[in-house]
């Protein structure tokens, strides 16, 4: 089917479905709906309801049974972040390592000194790395209509297939759970010409429930910031640093029956800003890039019985990205190019408890992916088939003592065809995870796993021109990890404690490098990476819910080993030794307060002659006011990102700005 | 002693002719010594690592990073070119659009030129006789003119694509205009009269020229690689084209079976030549005739005609500090020395 073809008929399918769902035909349910937590609340030793986490197991447990360690990112610290989009919010939040290429750049996550594309980013469970670069930029997800952001640590290639080696950061949006119909505007105004108008409004009730969601926001950014490049130490005003983010999306449920119901999501993001590119003194690249990202879902529940649930996934994924540089011309023509990759597949599974002590999941994926790209060759196409096996065992399951094991495995394979080569990957992952409760005290808990996971290349590892590598391994992990979970009451609260201990060794990573001669950068499977580390969370909350203080600080040490290094082995550019990140929050009525200090420790530069980008320590204040108006419940927000006005760089050259001021106002009926 | 006669005269040719480098600064006995080697290290695109390397050959000690060092920043992003004159050094920094001008006994930087209308300034070459600089944009399709007294730009004068090396010889100015292997051409102007005088065609890819002390133009092409969506397609060869001054007729003096990048001419008349392959000795006296002197993977070459040898430059793996190899004329090594990242240019100071 002609690529073009096939981009219109999914769409028009799509507008099919939204036009539906408006008229409430398919209106429909959440993933989330309780209905779907029998089957796991059947093992008696689930204590629900609590918070649950559905990103550590593929199925919804309690945060404190999962056998991984997971950070939580709700709709309260998303709602006063006044952040704009999810990488944004995962850099003031320091829930990942981020790597911002400026303010309006390409914005990436990653978890435990791990790349960017060896971590897998989901929107509602729903895979969005891009398979082109297997990486997803978090700066076109924006932030208005996400509810909850779970970043998993840990590999999870059983659970997840390729690029979970170090984690996984599950996005979630904001679907209609209540009974009441509602709406909701947004507006803003802030430093550098900010601007945002975000509308939201539903309809909603047992049966059916949907909420669209739109917005715009821009900015010029074109703040003032030093360089090192400047002789004479003046000041420098960043151009081309705008951005025009706009996005529509729709979120719905619909229950058929009791125990029938769908659930879906829509989600368009448009996003057209400047690529000014590094700032190395001289005249700033007037390049553009424009980015078009389709992302949609439906998720089949069916209850079978008290037992079992099946679930049907599909999906369909698009994503047009253009860049254009008049400035620059190669043998007369201009610097542009365009790609374009489509995904459409989906999953099934079924999981259900066999009996009070052992729940299975059992499942698989399809997905089907295609490029049109520039500087791909013609006719790339990849087709992947999955299946997966997941358990979670209480082995020992009594009032005084609890050990639940997680074994899981999978099995991928991987077809890749060009018009020059026909590729097969079969991989193999596993993962061995236990959770237990040692002591009679249901708030302490042991955690740990070991497994092996992959990452397969990417369309521009394998068939990029010039220099792609058809001849590519995938890259290999073997992670373990070991942690504790607490919980105490301490001075009228609660105190939580998590910490946990991580090693992931990463074999044939793939790493770009220049040929002998022609300088053409071709990808190879290189070294071995090991990353070595600890996190630790502290946290308390107090018994009204009024004082929330917590405390998260990450350790690693992340170095790329090869024989031909001068000292056999250089650390991994970009990756903070240590982070360290406060949150201290009065969420009172009607002034909310939070101040959120934060730290990250110097990073080495790519090459091996020691350079690195200094440590720095940054901090935002958020306060919100919540007031009635008539019948609206409104809340001014006053936002101050970087109040230290620190002059600092997540990427090399690319400065970011300095102290901001953002107002909002949103006004919910 | 002859020799160093004929070396001198040469080095003094050359300063005359193109001002490519530096009078030497003393001669009080016609002997001169290689007092200095500048290493001139690219870095990475847009991390400005760049740097400038010096090498004492008499003590054998290294500066990595002496711009950096003396003047407390660095010296920008993609170092591209480096002539010495007059007592100072012209620097070409590519990607941070500007000149950097230092003085070579302190290193300390004297003067920065910004370019603000056409931007990545890539080589250089100097007119002697009227103190007049040249500098081609790589991606502007430009060359400017700098008047080196008050160091200002001047005209700019548009060229063919991707403009790479340049040379001014008397009272004109050669551009080769490399499209990145898409063109083959190179443009002549007249600088006393301020026109274009001609356009030539030559190879694929033209990048590199130099001129012998008979005044004869040798220009380098490096081919063109072809469609990369089409394996079959393997682009043009490289070459090597002869450019007398009088007929401006190019005339191809040799085509290689691999890829040539940089060129370099020695004392005993033969063209050292960085190829896919290693250095290739090429002879100037007879047509076709190369010899591969030294396998290997190089990136830059440059030959000292005092001592006699070839300083090649090895970038690596473009990320890791690069290395200068030191070579006879005959392919023995001699010794080598640490650099900065992707050690390009090398230059030679000279005195006593």
């Amino acid at each position: 089917m002609p690529f073009r073809q096939f981009s219109i008929l999914h769409i028009t399918i799509l507008l099919s479905f939204i036009f539906t769902a408006g008229t409430g035909l398919h209106a429909g349910n959440d993933p989330v709906l309780p209905d779907t937590l029998r089957p796991a609340a059947y093992v008696l030793s689930y204590a629900l309801p609590e918070e649950i986490v559905v990103t550590g197991t593929r199925t919804r447990i309690p945060i404190w049974r999962s056998p991984a360690p997971v950070t939580v990112i709700d709709d309260d610290d998303i709602r006063r972040s006044g952040d704009i989009t999810v990488g944004e919010l995962l850099e003031s939040n320091g829930a990942a390592i981020t790597r911002r290429y400026g303010s309006s750049g390409l914005a990436t996550a990653s978890v435990r000194g791990l790349s960017a594309d060896q971590t897998l980013v989901l929107i509602n469970g729903v895979r969005v790395n891009s398979p082109q670069n297997g990486m997803v930029d978090l700066s076109t997800i924006p932030l208005y209509g996400i509810k909850r952001i779970e970043v998993n640590r840990g590999g999870a290639s059983s659970l997840y297939g390729s690029s979970a080696l170090g984690g996984i950061i599950n996005i979630i949006t904001e679907v209609p759970e209540d009974t009441e119909s509602f709406a909701e505007i947004y507006a803003g105004t802030g430093s550098y010409g900010f601007r945002r108008l975000n509308i939201r409004g539903g309809i909603q009730s047992k049966i059916y429930g949907f909420a669209v969601t739109a917005g715009t926001e821009r900015a010029q950014d074109d703040f003032t910031f030093t360089s090192r490049f400047v002789p004479d130490g003046r000041m420098v005003k960043r151009l081309n640093a705008d951005y025009t983010y706009n996005h529509l999306s729709i979120d719905g449920r619909y229950r058929f029956r009791e125990e029938r119901s769908v659930g879906y999501f829509i989600r368009y993001s448009h996003a057209d800003r400047g690529a000014p590119g590094p700032y190395v003194g001289g005249i700033q690249s007037g390049a553009r890039q424009v980015d078009t990202h389709i992302q949609t879902a439906i998720t089949y529940n069916d209850l079978l019985n008290d037992r079992w649930l099946l679930r049907i996934t599909p999906k369909y994924m698009y994503s047009k990205i253009e860049y254009s540089d008049t400035g620059i011309q190669i043998g007369g023509t201009h610097l542009d190019s365009r790609s374009v990759t489509e995904q459409i597949g989906g999953s099934f599974d079924i999981s259900g408890a066999l009996n009070r002590s052992l729940m299975l999941t059992t499942g698989g994926e399809l997905s089907y992916a295609q490029i049109d790209a520039d500087n791909i060759v013609d006719g790339v196409r990849r087709l992947d088939l999955t299946t997966f096996v997941i358990a979670a065992w209480d082995i020992i399951s009594s009032d005084h003592t609890r050990i639940t094991l997680y074994p899981s495995m999978r099995y991928d394979r991987l077809r890749n065809t060009s018009a020059l080569s026909e590729l097969v990957y079969d991989q193999l992952t596993w993962r061995f995870g236990l959770n237990t409760k040692p002591f009679p005290y249901d708030r302490f808990i042991l955690r740990a796993s070991v497994g092996r996971n992959f990452k397969a290349p990417n369309f521009n590892d394998l068939y990029w021109v010039p220099g792609g590598n058809p001849d590519l391994k995938p890259e290999h992990s073997d992670s373990y990890d070991a942690g504790f979970r607490l919980s105490v009451p301490v001075f009228r609260g609660v105190m939580t404690f998590d910490g946990s201990v991580f090693y992931i060794q990463t074999r044939d990573r793939i790493v770009w490098q220049p040929g002998s001669i022609s300088s053409i950068w071709s990808p190879v499977n290189f070294d071995e990476v090991r990353s070595f580390g600890m996190e630790v969370y502290t946290g308390w909350s107090s018994d009204n819910g009024l004082y929330n203080l917590s405390f998260t600080y990450s350790l690693q040490d992340v170095y790329a080993y090869y024989s031909d290094y001068p000292t056999g082995k250089r650390p991994l550019p970009y990756i903070p030794r240590e982070n360290l990140h406060l949150n201290l929050a009065f969420t009172g009525n009607p002034v909310d307060v939070s101040i959120q200090p934060r730290y990250t420790g110097f990073r080495y530069l790519p090459g091996d002659d020691g350079r690195y980008l200094p440590a720095y320590l940054t901090a935002d204040l958020h306060i919100n006011i919540t007031f009635r108006i008539f019948m609206l419940y409104s809340t001014a927000g006053l936002q101050v990102k970087n109040i230290f006005d620190e002059q600092y760089e997540l990427i090399q050259n690319y400065p970011m700005p300095g102290r901001q001021f953002r107002a909002t106002i949103r006004l919910e009926y | 002693m002859k020799r160093v006669f004929v070396i001198a005269l040469f080095v003094s040719i050359s300063v005359i002719i193109s001002g490519c480098l530096d009078s030497p600064s003393s001669t009080n006995d016609g002997v001169l010594d290689l007092t200095g080697v500048f290493v001139l290290n690219e870095g990475n695109f847009g991390q400005g690592n760049g740097s400038l390397t010096v090498y004492d050959p008499e003590s054998q000690e290294v500066v990595i990073n002496v711009f950096e060092q003396v003047n407390g920043r660095p010296l920008g992003d993609v170092p591209n070119d480096m002539l010495l004159y007059n007592g100072k050094g012209y620097i070409i920094v590519n990607n941070s659009d500007r000149m950097e001008v230092i003085d070579f006994g302190t290193y300390q930087s004297t003067n920065t030129l910004e370019f603000l209308q056409y931007g990545s300034p890539y080589r250089m070459s100097i007119s002697a006789a009227t103190n007049t600089g040249f500098v081609s944009h790589l991606y502007d399709n430009r060359v400017s003119i700098i008047d080196l007294s008050s160091l200002t730009v001047g005209q700019t004068i548009p060229v063919g694509n991707n403009p790479m090396g340049l040379h001014a010889l008397l009272e004109r100015l050669y551009v080769l205009n490399s499209g990145f292997g898409n063109d083959s051409t190179v443009t002549v102007y007249n600088t006393s009269t301020a026109t274009v005088e001609g356009t030539l065609t030559v190879g694929h890819g033209p990048a590199e020229i130099i001129a012998d002390p008979n005044g004869v133009m040798w220009i380098l092409c490096t081919g063109q690689y072809g469609d990369w969506s089409d394996p079959s397609d393997e682009g043009t060869p490289g070459s090597i084209y002869r450019l007398f001054y009088a007929d401006l007729i190019p005339d191809r003096w040799i085509e290689f079976s691999s890829r040539p990048t940089r060129i370099s001419l020695g004392p005993d008349g033969n063209l050292y030549v960085v190829t896919e392959e290693g250095i290739h000795k090429v002879s100037t006296a007879s047509r076709n005739t190369s010899q591969l002197l030294i396998p290997g993977s190089f990136y830059g070459i440059q030959v000292d005609w005092l001592s006699e040898e070839l300083y090649i430059t090895d970038a690596r793996d473009f990320t890791s500090q690069g290395h200068v190899y030191i070579y006879s004329l005959a392919g023995q090594s001699v010794g080598s020395f640490a650099a900065g990242i992707i050690p390009s240019r090398v230059l030679f100071l000279y005195g006593n």
